[in-house]
């Protein structure tokens, strides 16, 4: 009998588990095309008595798992370029000439990772269950999610919250390897574009100091090939 | 589902742009400090007359213009161009050997190339390009194209390093592909201008001056499970072989190891000819250091480990290790150190009767000519810390670093603070201090100390 029982309780985990991975996934394919396509951000990041920083940027998303960032502004930041694969990072800045090899750990500006301008999805760096069938956000029916790191992406755990039947991402919290809340981010500003309805501000409140803020802002995102070549590290110097 | 080329969004009016030149400028005002170390044997008594103040105005513009086709992302054609212009200006009225001119104005043209994309996955360069390669911060045994910072003011942060030498001539192709490069690059060999006119024969000799010998480089990189792997054949008048191989560990730790083996040597070796001979109380034959050629066909290894953690603080610390198989053993280093000592008490002792031709000035010439300040040992360690938000302001940027010879515990320790004014403006503040005794390498650099503030703007 027990052993039918833990038959079972594998069964209906692993079902769970699908249908987490699957939420997840649909998800992924609400904040952004899953093709090739290119998006501009704008990235703010505010703390008390501290200058307002902005940094503008633009993605090239070849697929799910490479993608090249350009810095476009402002001045100092010009020229500096970022290539992701898989959960490898690089960066090249113009200063030294060079493209460096880069940790998720260094992040871009206050709590946004480069990991978070790089891709918006996270069904293939993560392994999903649900933590609760249904949670009410704002009056939203919402899967909770439990999403956990396959590999060395900048985040151990999220808890990601998706709208019933739209599976529109609502909000999430951000996990250390400790265990300690990073920071909690909302999706919101839903707009109409590359072909869908998709959120277009993240915003990002620290998880020790909740007055230290940051936004994502996807100014423009459009469906777009792009050579392969230019997803390869020693292409970043002529990106610019 | 319509295929992907297919799908191009027509709704965003910018990526239709296929010509979109960019162009970045950069001013800045550097006035500096310098401390010369009297008890320097390379520089006794300072009679090189290093400056103490100077003023360094640089204008700097960086332009990337498309010339044929394609979209911004791939245009099939382009040209780059980084140029600065550098307008240096010392203290006192009196030129010296170290600043034979007051106030001095020079332009270099670091860049000037063409890129040009035939295919998707080939890429050609040609034209004068800053080339470099390697995995490490503070060296890159495998950067075969290092020419020399030609521009003055001495910085020794590969932040501002790297950017500020120029280019080699070169033509270069590259085939990419998925995770990998396969690339051969070509520098050409220029002899020195026969231009009639001076300022001409000038300008193309210092255009091509890192073009005086043909070299071949041919360089394979790919990513295999995670790991930066390259490898390198170089070829100027010696035989080179390199590698190269990165990696980041969990979320923080980034390890990284390169080399190079190099047959044959242009470093010479010091070597003590002989030493004083003396019948009865007379010197009748003095001592003479001189340098020495090495054998062409022995290798020597240059090779750097290292690695860069980065904390939760956003606190990002690097080390590294560098062996540098050119370098003097402790042994080389007491003869040339030796050799020096000796050269300066007889050059300096007016009862001291100089042999024929005077071969301790060529000795202290020669010596000059072959310091290399922080590649002159075998052993290095180095170490930085850097800070992007230093006392918690994203105002304030900070690093600390220091390089050592581990043999005699001489080197360079540096602070390096920037203040971010806003968007444009940074102020900067640079403190570099060369500690050691005065027989080691940090001690016989002309420098005790040197600073600078700089104000630069970006547009």
């Amino acid at each position: 009998m027990k052993k039918i029982l833990f038959v079972v309780y594998l069964f209906a985990g692993a079902l769970f588990a699908e249908d987490a991975n699957s939420i997840v996934r649909k998800a992924d394919a609400v904040r952004g095309p899953q093709g090739s396509f290119r998006m501009k951000i704008k990235v703010t990041s505010e703390r008390p008595d501290q200058a307002k920083q902005e940094m503008f940027l633009e993605t090239y998303v070849k697929d799910r798992t490479t993608s090249v960032v350009k810095f476009v502004n402002p001045p100092r930041e010009r020229g500096k370029a970022m290539l992701m694969v898989n959960d490898d990072l690089w960066m090249y800045i113009p200063g030294s000439k060079r493209t460096f090899r880069i940790s998720p750990q260094q992040r871009l500006m206050g709590d946004v990772s480069n990991a978070d301008v790089a891709r918006v999805n996270f069904a293939d760096d993560y392994n999903s269950t649900i933590l609760k069938k249904t949670d009410k956000v704002d009056g939203k029916d919402c899967y909770q999610l439990e999403l956990t790191a396959k590999t060395k992406v900048s985040y151990a755990k999220i808890h990601y919250w998706v709208e019933h039947k739209t599976y529109r991402p609502v909000k999430a919290t951000f996990f250390a390897v400790s265990g300690k809340p990073l920071k909690y981010a909302t999706y919101t500003g839903y707009k109409e574009i590359a072909g869908a309805l998709r959120p277009t501000i993240v915003q990002i409140v620290d998880g020790i100091k909740p007055d230290w803020k940051s936004e994502i802002q996807y100014t423009s995102m459009a469906l777009k090939t792009f050579p392969d070549s230019i997803f390869q590290q020693s292409a970043l110097p002529d990106l610019r | 589902m319509l295929p992907l080329a297919a799908q191009e969004d027509s709704t965003d009016e910018e990526d239709k742009q296929t010509f979109r030149p960019i162009f970045d400028f950069l001013l800045r005002e550097e006035p500096g400090l310098s401390v010369s170390r009297k008890d320097s044997l390379l520089n006794p008594d300072d009679i090189l007359g290093m400056p103490r103040l100077q003023n360094r105005v640089l204008a700097s513009f960086d332009a990337k213009v498309p010339i044929v086709g394609g979209n911004n992302v791939n245009p099939i054609a382009e040209l780059v161009v980084a140029n600065t212009f550098v307008y240096l200006q010392h203290e006192g009225s009196e030129p010296t050997l170290a600043k034979p001119q007051i106030a001095d104005y020079r332009n270099f043209l670091k860049e000037f190339y063409f890129n040009v994309r035939p295919t998707g996955n080939f890429l050609l360069t040609l034209g004068r390009r800053n080339l470099t390669d390697g995995v490490g911060y503070s060296r890159n045994p495998v950067d075969f194209l290092a020419n020399p910072s030609t521009l003055p003011g001495a910085n020794f942060d590969n932040r501002f390093r790297l950017k500020n030498r120029e280019g080699s001539i070169v033509a270069r192709g590259e085939y990419l592909w998925q995770g990998g490069a396969l690339s051969y690059t070509y520098v050409p060999q220029w002899a020195p201008s026969d231009a009639a006119e001076p300022k001409l024969r000038t300008e193309i000799d210092r255009l091509t001056q890192f073009n005086r010998s043909e070299a071949h480089w041919a360089k394979i990189y790919q990513l295999v499970a995670g790991y930066d792997l390259s490898l390198h054949y170089f070829y100027r008048q010696r035989h080179n072989v390199g590698l190269a191989v990165a990696k980041v560990f969990g979320d923080a730790l980034e390890l990284h190891a390169e080399g190079r083996a190099q047959r044959g040597s242009s470093v010479l070796t010091p070597i003590q000819r002989s030493e004083d001979i003396y019948i009865g109380p007379t010197l009748v034959a003095p001592a003479l250091y001189d340098f020495e050629p090495r054998p062409d066909d022995t290798w020597y290894a240059r090779v750097l480990v290292g690695g860069q953690y980065t904390f939760e603080n956003k606190l990002n610390l690097s080390t590294e290790y560098y062996y540098n198989g050119e370098g003097y053993s402790t042994a080389q280093m007491a003869t040339y150190v030796n050799g020096l000592e000796l050269a300066g008490s007889r050059y300096a002792d007016s009862a001291f009767v100089l042999p024929a031709g005077n071969p301790y000035r060529l000795f202290i010439l020669a010596a000059n000519q072959n310091f290399n300040f922080l590649s002159m040992g075998q052993h290095y360690v180095f170490a930085r810390l850097a800070d992007p938000e230093f006392l918690g302001s994203n105002k304030w940027e900070a690093a600390v670093y220091a390089s050592t010879l581990v043999t005699d515990g001489s080197g360079l320790a540096a602070a390096d603070l920037t203040y971010r004014i806003n968007d444009r403006f940074d102020l900067q503040f640079l403190v570099n201090g060369f500690f050691g005794t005065r027989r080691s390498e940090g001690g016989l650099f002309y420098q005790g100390m040197s600073a600078l503030m700089a104000l630069e703007a970006q547009f």
